[in-house]
């Protein structure tokens, strides 16, 4: 799977990438550490359409939860 | 003055700030502009002059500048921006020159000289970081295509910022081209030394502020990080290579979790000096000075407006963004703040031109204001003019057809 990186500088790094079903998911790594959920326009891969600001500890739940954990 | 005078001016300052702030957020734009209007309506022909605190107030600005760039410097590592100067240094290149032509057109026109001219360029052409990295926070484009584009271009502006202000120091002093050589020789060679020891000797630049193996102590951190940069920012000074510069530089040679640990002890003590900059600045102006130079601070307004969305296109455009992320780009640069307040505040205390100062407040205030807005409207906008261009477009193939 190719997964996009981008700096942003300022705020932190951006991972990307594109699911079988032709949508963006990505994950915003602040620099303080906080985490931020971001799913991208079906239509527009450039517009961000939902940001859900994780914790640590709610990041670290949502990853178990994919894990299937 | 006795020390309750001072205090009573004090509170009533401060207390107003708060109140204004809060104003700013219920209605949701950001608090610069109101800040300059408080600073207005108390001081030089404001409603109420203040005495006693005035010179407290004058130190506290000259630390929020220094807090304003000690804090800009901690956002950013080393490796982000020579990163950004390889990658994105054509589309620094076009804003500064595009977003720099009306301020100098400006200065020409009204008759103010060169030396007003490199002013009112630095004034139009920075945008402000801290209005702009809180508007793609609340707006939810922290992850859009187009943010590190627009990230790149204030990266490339404040490193621009940093070699720019040495030299208008400089200038402004009046020293001889041999000085001034000397002195942006000074900023350049601290600006690559800087960069060679963040990058070579990171942590151990940091252990200077704090060692991040040991607990964290607050006190500790806050007292060697703000001592650290007010010392090199003072030495800059001595120099005339700026302050803010120097504030700066310790900022971008602080990394790591020492920078993010200072970063959220400084935030506090930063919101309240620079609240107290952006007054001091609308303290030395008398509102009766606005007037006469607003008609020409609006059209240079408009100008900026228009220079900003253009550099913003052209630059998402080159990155390969479709049209709407484009002018999202090109409307976020719009605001000036920060920046703009402090380049016009160092033409002030020089003295070169009585009309700067109320002229640039009047652009900052309209830019502040303005820039949040046209970011938050561009997208519906845009949507309702296509919307309602759309049936013609789509009308007239179908018209061919039969």
């Amino acid at each position: 799977m190719n997964i996009e990186e981008t700096s942003l500088p300022g705020i932190g790094m951006r991972h990307d990438f594109q699911t079988r079903g032709g949508r963006r998911v990505g994950v915003v790594s602040h620099h303080g550490g906080r985490q931020e959920l971001v799913i991208y326009d079906a239509d527009d891969p450039d517009t961000c359409r939902e940001a859900i600001m994780l914790t640590a500890e709610e990041s670290g739940v949502l990853a178990e939860l994919l894990r299937g954990g | 003055m006795d020390t309750a005078t001072t205090l009573l001016e004090l509170g009533a300052v401060l207390f107003t700030l708060g109140v204004l702030g809060h104003i700013a957020n219920i209605i949701g734009i950001s608090p610069i502009p109101f800040f300059l209007l408080g600073g207005l309506a108390f001081g030089r022909g404001g409603l109420l002059a203040l005495h006693a605190s005035e010179e407290f107030i004058e130190l506290g600005a000259e630390i929020g500048v220094v807090l304003l760039l000690l804090t800009l410097g901690l956002e950013y590592t080393a490796r982000e921006l020579l990163a950004g100067l390889r990658q994105h240094a054509p589309a620094g290149a076009v804003d500064l020159t595009l977003n720099a032509v009306p301020g100098v057109a400006a200065a020409f026109l009204l008759g103010w000289g060169p030396l007003a001219a490199l002013v009112l360029g630095g004034v139009t052409a920075v945008s402000s970081s801290g209005i702009i990295a809180k508007v793609l926070a609340d707006l939810g484009r922290v992850g859009n295509r187009e943010t590190p584009v627009v990230l790149s271009v204030l990266v490339l502006e404040d490193l621009a910022m940093a070699v720019y202000l040495p030299v208008l120091t400089a200038v402004l002093a009046h020293q001889t081209l041999v000085r001034g050589g000397l002195t942006l020789a000074v900023a350049l060679g601290a600006l690559v030394a800087v960069f060679v020891l963040a990058l070579g000797f990171g942590d151990t630049v940091s252990r200077i502020v704090y060692d991040p193996r040991t607990d964290r102590n607050n006190e500790v951190l806050l007292l060697r990080v703000l001592g650290l940069a007010l010392l090199v920012a003072g030495a800059a000074q001595k120099l005339q290579v700026s302050a803010a510069v120097g504030a700066f530089l310790v900022g971008i040679a602080v990394s790591g979790p020492v920078a993010e640990g200072a970063r959220e002890v400084l935030s506090p003590l930063r919101d309240l000096f620079a609240a107290v900059f952006f007054v001091f600045f609308g303290l030395e102006t008398s509102p009766a000075e606005l007037p006469p130079v607003l008609l020409a601070a609006s059209l240079l307004a408009v100008a900026g407006v228009g220079t900003k969305i253009l550099t913003g296109w052209w630059a998402a455009r080159r990155a390969g963004i479709g049209p709407m992320g484009r002018l999202r780009a090109g409307t976020a640069l719009v605001a000036r703040g920060e920046f703009s307040i402090v380049i016009a505040g160092l033409a002030i205390s020089a003295g070169i031109e009585p009309r700067l100062g109320p002229f640039a407040a009047c652009y900052v205030l309209i830019m502040a204001i303005v820039g949040p807005l046209a970011a938050r409207v561009v997208e519906p906008v845009t949507r309702a003019v296509v919307r309602r261009s759309r049936p013609r477009v789509v009308a007239e193939p179908r018209g061919r057809r039969s």
